[in-house]
C-alpha cells in the first residue's frame, strides 16, 4: 500500500502534520506566490483608492443617498484590497470601519455593534469547540479513519466530503455550524495531503473551497435550507399568490443542486486548482501505511474523546431540534446559544475537556469578519444594494420577450448579486417581491420565475464575506481572496447554466415554467 | 340665513349616513434653499358624502391654503390647532362618485436644523422631516408624501422612516427618487387606519462634495508607489 502513495522522502512526518495542537490558525500574511501577485498587491493599493475616488465623485444616481455612495466608494476599496492584499485583510477590515465613519456612512455605534453580532459569536464559539475536537484528537481519529476508508486517493478523499456535506444539509439548516462541525476533519485532512495554513497547496483549495460550495449550494435542495428561503416562500404565496409545498421546491432545487457538486468535484481538481499527480496521495513519509497505522495505533476511545462526542452530540441535538425549542423549553436556543452550551462544557473546570488557553480563537479573522459585515451592512442600511439592484434590473426592457431570454437575465441578476450584500435574507426581501412584480407585469406566472430565482439564494460563494462559512472557511489561509473569487463565479455559473437548460427542459416537464421560448400573450 | 341652517343640517344628516373613502391622498412639497417650501395635495375620493371632514395635513403651520380643484361647491379651509394642521373639506350634494380635489398651500420653513456634536465644534444638520397621523376615522387607502430638494441639495441618509415596512410590503417606507431633476424622498404608506401614523427624517447636505478626500487619497497612493516600489523590483530582497 505504501508503494502507491507520493515520495516520502522530502515530506514531513505524519506526526508532524497531525500534530494539529501547534497548528494554529496564525495571523501571519501569505506571501505572494508569483510575480503577478507581487504586481497585484504593489497596484491594489492605488487601484483601490483610484476606484473610491472614483465611485465617491461620481454624480450621484436618482434615488442614492450621500451615504450610500460614500458607502459604495469604502466598500469597492475594502474588496479591492482584499483581493489584492496590499495589507492583511483584517488591516483592510479596520480601515474599512474608519472609513465608514468619517465618510458618515455609518455611526460610531453600528460599527462597533458588528463585533457583537450572531455571526461573530458563532465564529468565535465554533473555534471554541474546533479546538475541543482537535484537542481531545477526535478530528485526529475521524479524519484518520476518513483517509484510511477512502484516501487512497484525493479524488475520493473529496467525495467523501461532497457526501457529508449532502448528508448534513437537511439535518442542520445552519450553514455555519455545518462548518463548523467538519472544519476540523477538513485541516486534518488537508495536512495528511500535505496542505497546511504555511504551505497551503491545490488539494486543500479544493477541500476547502469544495466544502463552501457544498455548505452553501446544498442548502438550496429544501425550502427549510435556510431561513431566506422560507422568506421567499412566503412572498411567492402572499405576493404571487402561489403556495410552494416542500416536494415543490425539492423537485426543482435538488437536482441542480447535487448537480452542480458532482460538476464543481472533478472540475476543481482536474481544472480550475489541478492537483498534480504528486499530490494526489497521502503527503506523509511511510504513505497511506503509515496513517493506517497511525489510525490503529490511536486504540480504542479515550475518555475525553468520549466527552468531546457527548458535547457534541449536545449541541447538534440542539442545531436538529430548534423548531421544538419553544414547545420543550419555552424559548428557542438558536445556533450561537447551542454552541454557547457547548462551549461552557467544554470549558467547566475538571469536567470539561478544554481550557482557555488552549482555545485556538483566531481573532484576526473576527475583526476581518466585523470589517466586512460593518461594510455589507452600510451597503444594505443606506440603500445602496437595494439601488445597485434595482438599477440591474430597471435597466432591462424584458417587455414582450420569450419566457427563456427574461427567465436567463433574472437568474444571472439574482444569482450574482449575492456579491454586493452579506446578507442572503436582506437579498431575498429585496429581490424576490420585486422578481414577482417583474413576473406579474410581463404576463409570466409568478412562480415561474420567482421560485428558480429563490434556488440562488443560498448560493453565496463569491466571497470571503459573502456568507458566514465563507469567514469561517477563509481563516484557514488554505486559499486567497482571489482563489475564492475564481472558484465562487465558477459555481455560480454552472448553476445558471443548469437553472436555464431546466428551464428549457425539467422544469416544464413538471409544469413550473412555461415553454422556454413562449411569448406573453 | 334660514337656508343656510337648513343646507348645514341636510349636509350633517348626510355626513352620518357614509363616510366618504379615501382613495388616495398625495401632498407634495418643494423646498427652496432657504427652506421656504410651496405644497400641493391631491385627494382622491370614492362615494363622496355631502358633508364636512376633517384631514390632518401633517405639515405644520401652512398659510395661503387655496383650492386649486374640485367638485363645484367644495371648499378647503384650514382649522386651526396646536399639533399637526387640519384640513376642513366640505362637500356640496350631488358629486361625482368619484371626485378628486386639488389644494395648494404654503409654508415658511420647510427644513429643520438639529444640533450634533459637543460643545464649541457642534454643527447644526439640515434635516426634513414629515410625520403624519390619520385621526379620522377613514381608512386612506393610499397615502404619500414628497419632499423635492432644490437643485444643489441632496438626502445624505434617511434618519428615520417609520412604521417599519411590513413583510408583505414590497415598496421600501421611504424611497429616493428624482421629480423634475431634483431628488426627492417619499413617503409612502398603505391602508392608513384610524391611529396609524407614518413619518421620515432625512438629512440633507450640498451635492458638491469636499475636494479633500480627493487630495488625502492622491497623496497616499502616490507615497506607496514610491516607498513600496520595491514589491516589484528585480532588486528585492
Amino acid at each position: 500500500m505504501s508503494e502507491k502513495t507520493a515520495s516520502p522522502a522530502a515530506g514531513p512526518s505524519i506526526q508532524e502534520l497531525l500534530d494539529m495542537e501547534k497548528m494554529t490558525l496564525s495571523s501571519k500574511v501569505r506571501p505572494p506566490q508569483s510575480n503577478s501577485e507581487r504586481w497585484m498587491r504593489y497596484l491594489g493599493f492605488p487601484g483601490g483608492i483610484a476606484l473610491f475616488l472614483l465611485v465617491f465623485y461620481m454624480p450621484a444616481g436618482a434615488g442614492l443617498s450621500a451615504a450610500a455612495q460614500s458607502g459604495a466608494a469604502c466598500f469597492v476599496l475594502a474588496l479591492v484590497w482584499w483581493v489584492t492584499e496590499p495589507f492583511p485583510t483584517y488591516v483592510t477590515s479596520l480601515v474599512l470601519m474608519f472609513l465608514l465613519l468619517v465618510t458618515r456612512t455609518s455611526g460610531a455605534k453600528p460599527i462597533m455593534d458588528v463585533l457583537g453580532m450572531e455571526v461573530i459569536w458563532l465564529n468565535l464559539l465554533a473555534f471554541i469547540l474546533s479546538s475541543m475536537l482537535v484537542k481531545t484528537r477526535l478530528a485526529k481519529r475521524l479524519a484518520l479513519l476518513l483517509i484510511v476508508k477512502f484516501g487512497r486517493k484525493a479524488s475520493w478523499a473529496l467525495l467523501a466530503f461532497v457526501i457529508i456535506q449532502l448528508v448534513l444539509a437537511p439535518l442542520i439548516p445552519a450553514t455555519a455550524a455545518r462548518t463548523v462541525m467538519t472544519l476540523p476533519l477538513m485541516i486534518v485532512v488537508a495536512a495528511i495531503y500535505g496542505s497546511t495554513e504555511e504551505h497551503p497547496n491545490n488539494f486543500g483549495k479544493n477541500l476547502m473551497l469544495l466544502n463552501l460550495a457544498g455548505i452553501s449550494v446544498l442548502s438550496s435542495m429544501s425550502m427549510t435550507g435556510s431561513s431566506a428561503n422560507l422568506i421567499a416562500v412566503g412572498f411567492i404565496q402572499s405576493m404571487g399568490g402561489h403556495r410552494v409545498y416542500y416536494m415543490d421546491w425539492m423537485l426543482a432545487g435538488a437536482p441542480i443542486a447535487i448537480v452542480t457538486m458532482l460538476l464543481m468535484w472533478i472540475l476543481g481538481q482536474k481544472g480550475i486548482f489541478r492537483i498534480p499527480k504528486a499530490d494526489q496521495l497521502p503527503q506523509v513519509e511511510g504513505g497511506l501505511g503509515l496513517v493506517e497505522h497511525q489510525y490503529r495505533s490511536m486504540g480504542a476511545l479515550s475518555f475525553a474523546e468520549k466527552k468531546a462526542i457527548a458535547i457534541f452530540v449536545l449541541v447538534l441535538f440542539l442545531w436538529t431540534t430548534d423548531i421544538f425549542h419553544m414547545r420543550w423549553f419555552g424559548v428557542e436556543v438558536t445556533a450561537p446559544f447551542a454552541a454557547l452550551l457547548g462551549a461552557v462544557v467544554a470549558l467547566f473546570p475538571r469536567w470539561g475537556v478544554l481550557t482557555w488557553s488552549e482555545a485556538d480563537i483566531p481573532w484576526h479573522l473576527l475583526i476581518f469578519s466585523a470589517g466586512a459585515y460593518a461594510g455589507g451592512l452600510a451597503l444594505d442600511d443606506t440603500g445602496a444594494a437595494e439601488w445597485a439592484v434595482r438599477m440591474l434590473f430597471g435597466g432591462m426592457n424584458l417587455k414582450g420577450v420569450p419566457f427563456g431570454v427574461a427567465f436567463t437575465l433574472i437568474i444571472c441578476v439574482m444569482m450574482y448579486s449575492h456579491l454586493l450584500t452579506t446578507s442572503k435574507t436582506v437579498r431575498t426581501i429585496i429581490m424576490i417581491p420585486i422578481i414577482i412584480t417583474m413576473a406579474k407585469a410581463l404576463g409570466w406566472s409568478p412562480v415561474s420565475l420567482a421560485l428558480p430565482a429563490a434556488l440562488c439564494i443560498d448560493w453565496v460563494v463569491g466571497l470571503p464575506i459573502s456568507g458566514k462559512p465563507n469567514v469561517i472557511l477563509f481563516a484557514t489561509n488554505q486559499y486567497s481572496v482571489m482563489d475564492n473569487f475564481k472558484y465562487g463565479l465558477i459555481v455560480c455559473t454552472i448553476g445558471v447554466i443548469l437553472l436555464v437548460l431546466s428551464a428549457a427542459t425539467w422544469f416544464h416537464w413538471i409544469g413550473l415554467t412555461p415553454a422556454f421560448w413562449a411569448r406573453p400573450l | 340665513m334660514s337656508r343656510r341652517i337648513l343646507l348645514s343640517a341636510l349636509l350633517a344628516a348626510a355626513s352620518l349616513l357614509g363616510a366618504t373613502e379615501i382613495r388616495e391622498y398625495k401632498v407634495r412639497l418643494g423646498v427652496q434653499a432657504d427652506g421656504t417650501s410651496k405644497g400641493t395635495g391631491s385627494l382622491k375620493l370614492a362615494k363622496p358624502t355631502p358633508g364636512v371632514f376633517r384631514l390632518p395635513l401633517g405639515i405644520p403651520k401652512p398659510k395661503d391654503l387655496k383650492l386649486v380643484d374640485g367638485p363645484p361647491g367644495s371648499e378647503i379651509t384650514l382649522v386651526p390647532t396646536e399639533g399637526q394642521a387640519l384640513l376642513q373639506v366640505t362637500l356640496p350634494p350631488g358629486a361625482p362618485a368619484e371626485a378628486s380635489l386639488t389644494f395648494s398651500f404654503v409654508m415658511a420653513q420647510g427644513f429643520t436644523y438639529v444640533e450634533s456634536g459637543k460643545g464649541s465644534g457642534a454643527t447644526k444638520l439640515r434635516m426634513l422631516s414629515h410625520s403624519f397621523v390619520n385621526t379620522q376615522e377613514t381608512e386612506i387607502k393610499s397615502y404619500r408624501f414628497e419632499a423635492l430638494l432644490p437643485q444643489g441639495l441632496m438626502v445624505q441618509a434617511i434618519r428615520e422612516q417609520l412604521p417599519k415596512t411590513g413583510k408583505s410590503e414590497a415598496e421600501p417606507r421611504v424611497r429616493l427618487g428624482k421629480i423634475d431633476g431634483c431628488q426627492s424622498a417619499t413617503l409612502q404608506f398603505t391602508k392608513v387606519k384610524q391611529g396609524d401614523d407614518a413619518s421620515m427624517s432625512v438629512e440633507v447636505v450640498p451635492v458638491q462634495k469636499s475636494w479633500t478626500w480627493l487630495l488625502v487619497g492622491v497623496v497616499l497612493a502616490g507615497l506607496y508607489v514610491y516607498y513600496f516600489k520595491d514589491l516589484v523590483s528585480d532588486k528585492r530582497p
